[in-house]
């Protein structure tokens, strides 16, 4: 495959992970009385499956597609006004958290272990810039602030978590030679 | 399964149609900006603003309405959660202010989702494109047109995709999967076959475009800046300055 293959292949994969982080604000699966929303499974397996790089730059074209006014956010909305409200915290956490998920699932080379961590990593970093920034904006405190935006979903970000491997395992030979360093060990 | 607003392009010459592109985004931006700390004289003429151009553009009430139940039923949602309080125990008590309020936080959300939808009604995708490189190319570090082709893959692509997990769920309904308890195996069911179906449509697509020679290096179409967006901005810059007014 020559080199403008692989780069227009690739971008074609980042917008299409860029589209499905998308509609994974649209699903909702439910389980239990809280149904689970998919975008930060996909936003996370974006960095596994594309690598730190690639994975950056799709997260970066979903908050562009955002930003630009177009439905893609929870709840179908859309537009510049996300990002200051009191869950833009957690789209901003996105793109740190995503690298970070990409470049440790590089180093690993397909290990379920590392590929673990990686997500484990990407969740607490979402939270990391997500939690600070719903205290900022609502005036909550420390212990409320993480009571609403945090601990609710921690069940949820278990399972998503353990789902995420067999995912990956699952796809990954299909994007494989693509994605940079990113190969199924074994 | 939520469901995406359709509405997309409606051909016509109304004011909204006319206007640059550039200048629609930038009204987004200030006008979606404002609106989440704004008070009612704002709101009000916002709103007004938004239903004129609306109805000239071609959309119809009726529509708008249908397209966007499901971000309504998210409204309601939001505004019982901020109106009914459990400040005194376990029963719940309903204030005043706390409605006003509610109503308030709606109203706002309400009105950038209309903004949203105004511009995606009014605007072809090759403009809106062709507005994204523009303000992407004072940017270092980014390839405005890779970007903004991106974007423009996105919205291509994410009503297919949501029909595809339509037509999936539907075909696991009708095989009991739905019955199985477990939420690993029901998440697992659900997102490897709609990424396995995601990807193979990929390759179609990076052949597709290459064979007809695809490149970076498109025309774009051309945008102008004319008389009508200056007076646009005025106008908006107005509107603006009556967020002090409350």
């Amino acid at each position: 495959m020559d080199s403008s293959t692989l780069q227009l292949k690739r971008m074609i994969y980042a917008s299409l992970m860029a589209a499905l982080t998308a509609v994974g604000a649209y699903i909702a699966i439910p389980i239990g009385p809280v149904p689970i929303v998919l975008q930060n499974l996909f936003a996370l397996l974006a960095g596994l499956l594309l690598g730190g790089r690639w994975g950056v730059i799709s997260i970066a074209v979903y908050l562009l597609a955002g930003a630009a006014g177009l439905p893609v956010f929870a709840g179908g909305t859309g537009g510049i006004g996300k990002f200051v409200g009191p869950t833009g915290g957690y789209l901003f956490g996105y793109v740190p958290a995503v690298y970070l998920v990409g470049m440790i699932a590089e180093k690993g080379r397909g290990r379920v272990a590392v590929d673990l961590m990686a997500m484990l990593a990407g969740t607490l970093t979402i939270y990391a810039f997500g939690v600070p920034w719903l205290k900022l904006i609502t005036g909550m405190t420390w212990s409320k602030a993480a009571a609403v935006g945090m601990l609710p979903f921690l069940i949820g970000d278990g399972l998503k978590i353990a789902v995420a491997i067999p995912i990956v395992r699952a796809l990954r030979p299909m994007l494989d030679g693509l994605t940079g360093p990113v190969r199924v060990a074994g | 399964m939520g469901e995406l607003t359709a509405i997309g392009f409606i051909p016509g010459r109304s004011l909204l149609h006319r206007l640059d592109p550039r200048t629609k985004q930038m009204l987004l931006f200030l006008l979606g900006g404002l609106s989440l700390n704004a008070g009612v004289t704002f709101l009000g003429v916002v709103t007004l603003a938004l239903g004129i151009l609306g109805r000239s553009a071609g959309l119809s009430l009726g529509r708008t309405i249908a397209e966007t139940r499901y971000f309504l039923y998210f409204l309601v949602f939001v505004f019982a959660v901020r109106a009914v309080s459990f400040s005194g125990g376990w029963i719940p008590s309903v204030s005043l202010p706390a409605l006003v309020e509610a109503g308030m936080v709606c109203w706002r959300l309400l009105s950038v989702v209309l903004m949203g939808i105004l511009l995606m009604a009014s605007t072809r995708i090759a403009h809106i494109r062709a507005a994204l490189v523009w303000f992407l190319r004072p940017i270092p570090g980014i390839n405005p047109r890779m970007a903004a082709t991106m974007v423009g893959l996105v919205v291509r692509f994410l009503p297919l995709i949501l029909f595809q997990a339509r037509e999936m769920s539907d075909a696991q309904r009708a095989r009991c999967i739905d019955r199985r308890k477990n939420p690993l195996v029901r998440l697992r069911h659900f997102t490897i076959p709609l990424f396995r179906r995601v990807f193979l449509g990929a390759d179609e697509l990076a052949a597709a475009m290459q064979a007809r020679c695809y490149s970076n290096d498109r025309t774009l179409p051309a945008l102008a800046f004319g008389r009508i967006d200056a007076v646009a901005l005025g106008v908006a810059l107005l509107l603006a300055a009556t967020v002090f007014i409350q």
